[in-house]
């Protein structure tokens, strides 16, 4: 089956097509029926995908509602025994609340520090590392969160490329989960606002400032986040809240 | 306890918020389980088992926007427990009794298929199962995340992007394909042994 015909598949099966794209191809699935069975297989394996993760999902679910009332077999408490025993553990539940000390609020650094998450890794593989190109074997170091041993092989790609935003912000992400913000800092702020990862490299870069103790120069970058629509803007109001 | 709105519950479940699916069960357990076990003479636990699945029913049908709106919380939910119970029915007559919760997972699945696979026997299902399950295990977080979002919780792209911290709903599509052809790749390469030993 031909590259193309297989990402045709897969947005076919995303619901990514337009009504045109997708006409032509189920006009197609009447004349081609090799075409007919790559769906047909993916669609079965789909199916198993599904299955999967609804195992898992109800796994979970279970553990969240084991505690939730009653399965229907259970005898019922008569209403003011039920009452009582909601008035028991709303007084105690007071009491507690009153007497427990309350946490010190975290700092903006601590707040930032819990906000940073690594970029994705855009395509993952899962081949050995001696097969790899030096861009497949940084993806593999870095997408099981070993950002020391991808940073040599980034730093390369960068030095070759310096111009290339997506080995700037990687290499960045690295820094910046390896502790090293006043070195991501000039990475970040040299990639372009236009690109494609601009919204990623602003966050990140004001994470950083607070981090390596510049809230001057993060609190005009998460004004701006904030005033966007920008993904991280509720966090962004969080913690320019708490740096006043 | 106040009405929630499909929305609000969509809201809720899409961000993970506990309370959506919990509102769902304590607004419908006892209802649908007493009445699985009136109309279907199915034991409570087996209702009990059933209930769950509805539920992940629900979630998948409110994340993907297939339900907009809802007139009556209890007789929806009624209405998957049923469809479930036939289909498991349906499917136990034709493959056996299931035997672990993927495989109970696939038989509800494909119970409501009117031919499911073609008519394949159950160990070609089963094999299906290992072989998918084996080349999942190779795929790497990002792409598996991905691949049941777009695939299976059908959500839409620009809150794939943000749900995954990437750059725009065109980065998800880009990655989209290349975590695609990887999962092809994967399947093509997997080789399970036929008895599953």
């Amino acid at each position: 089956m031909e590259n193309k015909d297989l990402l045709l598949i897969s947005d076919y099966l995303a619901g990514d097509l337009s009504e045109a794209a997708r006409q032509a191809f189920e006009a197609r699935m009447d004349r081609e029926p090799e075409l007919v069975a790559a769906l047909r297989r993916q669609q079965a394996q789909q199916d198993v995908v599904r299955a999967i993760d609804r195992a898992r999902q109800k796994e979970a679910l279970k553990a969240l509602l084991q505690d939730r009332p009653a399965p229907v077999r259970r005898l019922t408490p008569a209403p003011l025994m039920r009452w009582a025993a909601l008035a028991a553990a709303a007084a105690v539940a007071l009491l507690v609340w009153i007497a427990w000390p309350q946490n010190p609020a975290l700092s903006p650094q601590q707040m930032a520090l819990g906000y940073m998450e690594a970029y994705p890794m855009e395509a993952e593989r899962g081949e050995a590392p001696s097969q790899l190109s030096a861009w497949d074997s940084v993806a593999l170091h870095y997408g099981q969160g070993d950002y020391v041993k991808a940073m040599p092989g980034l730093r390369a790609l960068h030095q070759a490329a310096p111009d290339d935003a997506r080995y700037r912000l990687y290499l960045a992400e690295c820094l910046m989960q390896t502790g090293t913000y006043a070195e991501a800092i000039p990475l970040l702020e040299q990639i372009p606002a236009q690109n494609l990862y601009h919204d990623a490299v602003q966050w990140r870069l004001a994470l950083c400032y607070l981090l390596d103790e510049k809230p001057d120069k993060a609190a005009p970058l998460l004004e701006e986040i904030r005033s966007s629509k920008h993904f991280r803007k509720l966090q962004a109001d969080t913690l320019l809240r708490r740096m006043k | 306890m106040t009405f929630k709105s499909a929305q609000e519950l969509r809201e809720q479940i899409s961000q993970g918020d506990e309370r959506g699916l919990t509102y769902v069960f304590e607004q419908s357990h006892r209802y649908c389980v007493r009445g699985l076990v009136k109309n279907t003479g199915c034991d409570t636990e087996d209702a009990e088992d059933l209930f769950m699945d509805a539920l992940l029913v629900f979630r998948e049908n409110i994340l993907s926007g297939k339900l907009e709106k809802l007139s009556n919380l209890q007789s929806y939910m009624y209405g998957i427990c049923l469809n479930l119970w036939r289909s498991l029915t349906r499917a136990r007559t034709r493959w056996e009794k299931e035997q672990n919760e993927v495989e109970r997972q696939l038989w509800l699945i494909l119970g409501q298929e009117e031919d499911p696979w073609g008519g394949d026997d159950g160990e070609y299902v089963r094999r299906q199962i290992r072989t998918v399950t084996a080349a999942l295990e190779k795929l790497g977080e990002t792409c598996r995340k991905l691949l049941t979002y777009v695939y299976i919780e059908e959500r839409p792209h620009r809150e794939i992007s943000q749900l995954l911290g990437l750059a725009s709903a065109e980065v998800v599509k880009v990655t989209r394909h290349r975590c695609f052809q990887q999962w092809v790749k994967h399947i093509e390469t997997t080789d399970v042994p036929s008895n599953g030993k």
